[in-house]
């Protein structure tokens, strides 16, 4: 079967591999191996700057975990599946409940989020009023009297 | 007339129909006097798919229609093509139209499936419904007919191939009436498995003055842009049969036609209004409710009478001019335009009694119904023309609202006449919830006419210099003025005790209380003090004071906006400090008012959010200066001076003799804390705190690294599909729907779970 060979980039993590082919090679499947973990042996002429390959037949992209010089000029090469890359149609297409992102924090309590002891204090002034303590002086009428009064008979 | 209008709610059950089994009654097979709660209802069409199959007809060629397939299965666009028409006249005013279509070949046959076809067994004779028009024809000539038929196969109930129709039946009813109706079975064998499904396949109005017979009566008219819209009026109330379950709501729609052209028109001919190939209403004008229509004509009414229809027309084209033209010879009436008058046709729409919009591109929502619409308010139980704006009767007082309007308006505030583009409540057995509380956004203050202030006592606002005046009066050289005081105060234990209290405000009491406030000389007791004046306090005196505002604003714009990541409290002077949730008052305004009362000093600050109070604190910011309240025979300077020389006094921490010091002193330099028994503080010591309010805000600070959300990521809570992210995602529970190996899932939920780049 064939093989292709790649340099791999990216993080484990990465959805969309960032990937750089190198050659495509025939291999022959090492017995016993599995579809997940399955172990290449290719001719020892080939590249191996190669850290990631492709199995067609497999339909399945994997990680190169391992490289051993065999005899016969051949080198054994042990790799794991990446479940990611080899399904990243169908996993972009999932719908899932998402609860962290690198967008920016949402209204969602984030108890991750490191946070100082200090906080902030601000004072926001409220514009209006009508005192007039600092101001006021013996005619203003600051004072309110509430006397008994009935019919005046005059002064 | 009274007019059908209970054809919607939101519970409506009336659709979810059943077979009736026969039941022997009275000798008879049948009994229909049982309440069945299961009808179908004539009104407008549906945002589901209705049922229909329209096949419109357009003229091609001259004297002849050619009938073409639907466009769409679901809408269906149909037009006919009518007579041409020219220019339409500039600044006409609106005419009021019905729109009709003639029996018989210009029939667009549709046929609206009302229960579905199922096979029978051995005891269903029949299929039992009722039916309740939506409406009258507004001008008493017309009764509603509806021709319902069965169809009767001996196939697949899905497959119509066999069938054939059977039991037609005309029947009309009363509009206002839940009318019975059976459509009965033929023989019943249980041998040549038939089915029985009901139809309507016509929805005539029997116009019987001239025995006309009218098809799927519309309203149209022309809008004040002189833009021909129409309004459906009749239509079957339902995109399933009544033997399923039915997600229906009433539309009313108006669909716009864009600019119709008419011009030179002869009436007498009967020619239709409008030009067919602008007559097409686009797909997007059904987009909000996947209806369809039918082919239009308009027909002219006279003004305040009756609808007169008049036949259409086949188009004779001139292909020379590339025109179109009517045949000659018909009848038809025409209409002076200038009798038709905007408001005419609003009434006329209005004795339908149904709710109406004016223009189409606000017609989809409910929130623009609320805003823009129109509903016709009764006369008497009846509608006879009136209408109202429905934001005005929503908003006018209840006091002011006439019975009628009332009536109406518990209708619609309350549900049961539910506006025409109820979208939220598709499932009749699953309602929304009506709330039954009046909302409001705005609570204000109440400036009340009767108060405390000037009641029996008299108030008076006066300066630190009547004061002064007043303590020279009362200590008054001369004998006789001094004697009067005494002798006029004799209602008193001590005449002193005329003088009720002294109180210091920190405002200019004058300036609040109103142009109505007037210089007077102060009256103690029975004794006018001559060059003692105060300003005496109406009893509606102003004892509100506006602190101002200030926003909470969001500065992070997430979580950390809202406790306990950051708190607010708000300081009124003289009142106790209040705590703001900033879960409820984040990018609110708030707004301080204090509340004074001018005899006790009490006051109360209200905390106001978007026109509601929404707090209140309690203070104090009148500052008692205490008046002696010793035996007038001992009534000397001395006591007189207490009530003006203890604040003084007070502020020198000295209690006793001493001669008043400077106003300014005697204002600045309180600080008797047992004066006041409410508040955070005494008000006297509230003079010198701030005097305004404000807002602190204390807020939580991060320390998130640079590429924290690449890294670490943010909460959130979304659910979307994978690629339409991109970075840091980390997901709950995935459910891994991809065909691959079984370790292979597991590994991808479990990367998911941790967290993936996408």
């Amino acid at each position: 079967m064939d093989i292709s060979l790649y340099i791999n980039n990216s993080d484990k993590r990465v959805l969309h591999k960032s990937i750089v082919n190198l050659a495509t090679v025939s291999a022959e499947l090492v017995v016993p191996s599995n579809i997940v973990k399955p172990t290449f042996s290719i001719a020892n002429a080939n590249t191996i700057n190669a850290n990631y390959i492709y199995c067609s037949k497999f339909g399945r992209y994997y990680y190169i975990d391992e490289i051993t010089f065999a005899s016969g000029g051949r080198k054994i090469i042990k790799c794991s599946v990446d479940v990611l890359m080899s399904f990243a149609n169908a996993i972009s297409a999932l719908p899932v409940h998402i609860i962290r992102h690198s967008v920016k924090p949402s209204y969602v309590r984030d108890l991750k989020l490191p946070m100082l002891p200090d906080k902030k204090v601000e004072n926001a002034v409220f514009k209006g009023g009508d005192f007039n303590l600092n101001i006021a002086n013996e005619n203003t009428y600051n004072y309110i009297i509430n006397v008994a009064g009935g019919t005046q008979q005059g002064g | 007339m009274q007019v059908n209008t209970d054809f919607y709610t939101a519970d409506d059950t009336r659709l979810n129909g059943e077979w009736v089994a026969a039941k022997a009654i009275n000798g008879t097979n049948y009994d229909l006097s049982k309440p069945l709660d299961k009808s179908i209802t004539f009104c407008s069409s549906t945002e589901n798919s209705p049922l229909l199959n329209v096949q419109y007809h357009a003229c091609t060629t001259s004297n002849s229609y050619t009938r073409q397939t639907s466009v769409k299965g679901k809408h269906v666009i149909a037009h006919e093509i009518y007579d041409y028409i020219t220019e339409i006249q500039k600044n006409s005013v609106n005419l009021g139209l019905a729109w009709t279509a003639q029996d018989s070949s210009y029939v667009l046959n549709s046929s609206y499936e009302i229960y579905k076809r199922r096979w029978a067994n051995d005891r269903d004779i029949a299929v039992d419904f009722k039916i309740k028009p939506m409406m009258k024809y507004p001008y008493n000539c017309g009764a509603l007919i509806a021709n319902i038929q069965g169809f009767e196969i001996y196939t697949n109930p899905e497959d119509e191939s066999g069938g054939q129709w059977i039991y037609s039946t005309n029947f009309s009813y009363d509009i206002d009436e839940y009318n019975d109706y059976r459509l009965n079975m033929g023989s019943n064998d249980n041998i040549n498995h038939q089915t029985i499904g009901a139809y309507i396949t016509k929805i005539t109005l029997k116009w019987q003055r001239n025995s006309q017979i009218f098809n799927y009566p519309y309203f149209g008219y022309f809008n004040v842009d002189n833009q021909y819209m129409i309004q459906h009026l009749m239509r079957y109330h339902s995109n399933h049969t009544i033997n399923e379950e039915s997600s229906e709501h009433i539309d009313l729609m108006c669909y716009y036609y864009g600019d119709i052209i008419y011009g030179n028109f002869n009436s007498a001919n009967g020619v239709s209004l409008f030009d067919g190939t602008n007559f097409i209403a686009t797909e997007n004008d059904f987009s909000a409710f996947n209806s369809s229509f039918i082919g239009a004509k308009i027909r002219y009414t006279l003004p305040e009478e009756e609808l007169l229809p008049f036949p259409t027309y086949s188009r004779q084209y001139n292909s020379t001019t590339n025109t179109y033209y009517t045949n000659a010879g018909s009848w038809g009436y025409g209409i002076d335009v200038t009798q038709f008058s905007t408001d005419n046709l609003m009434k006329y729409v209005s004795t339908f009694g149904l709710p109406f919009m004016r223009d189409h591109s606000s017609s989809h929502t409910t929130a623009q119904f609320q805003q823009n619409g129109y509903i016709p308010i009764t006369n008497n139980g009846l509608y006879n023309g009136k209408y109202m704006k429905y934001s005005d009767l929503m908003n006018k007082p209840e006091n002011l609202r006439t019975p009628d309007e009332q009536q109406v308006y518990q209708k619609y505030s309350t549900g049961n006449g539910n506006l025409p583009f109820n979208y939220g409540s598709p499932n009749p057995n699953n309602p929304t919830p009506v709330n039954p509380n009046t909302d409001t956004k705005n609570i204000e203050i109440v400036t009340p006419n009767l108060t405390t202030t000037s009641v029996f006592n008299s108030t008076y606002a006066v300066t630190y210099t009547d004061l002064d005046a007043l303590r020279s009066y009362l200590w008054n050289s001369d004998n006789n003025i001094f004697d009067r005081i005494v002798e006029n105060t004799k209602l008193f234990n001590k005449p002193l005790d005329a003088l009720i209290s002294i109180m210091l405000f920190p405002f200019d009491v004058r300036r609040k209380s109103g142009a109505g406030a007037t210089t007077q000389n102060i009256v103690f007791g029975r004794t006018a003090l001559e060059g003692v004046q105060g300003v005496k306090l109406p009893q509606n005196a102003n004892a509100i004071f506006d602190l101002g505002n200030a926003t909470l604003y969001p500065q992070f714009q997430d979580f950390r906006d809202y406790e306990p990541y950051t708190t607010a409290t708000l300081y009124i002077p003289y009142c106790a400090p209040v705590k703001i949730s900033p879960s409820i008052f984040s990018d609110k305004t708030l707004r301080v008012k204090l509340v004074v009362d001018y005899i006790t000093g009490d006051c109360v600050g209200v905390v106001y959010c978007e026109g509601i109070p929404v707090a209140f604190s309690n203070g104090k910011c009148g500052i008692n200066i205490p008046v002696s309240a010793a035996d007038f025979s001992r009534y000397d300077q001395k006591v007189v001076n207490d009530v003006l020389s203890i604040g003084k006094d007070i502020t020198n921490g000295d209690i006793g003799t001493g001669t008043a010091s400077t106003t300014l002193d005697f204002l600045q330099s309180f600080n008797r804390a047992d004066i006041l028994t409410k508040g955070s503080a005494s008000s006297a010591v509230s003079t010198r705190l701030p005097q305004m309010c404000y807002l602190e805000i204390e807020r939580v600070q991060t320390s998130a690294f640079e590429n924290y959300g690449n890294t670490i990521g943010f909460a959130c809570d979304i659910y979307t599909t994978i690629g339409n992210k991109s970075g840091l995602i980390v997901c709950d529970n995935p459910i891994i729907n991809i065909s691959c190996l079984d370790v292979e899932k597991q590994e991808i939920a479990t990367m998911l779970q941790n967290g993936i780049y996408v």
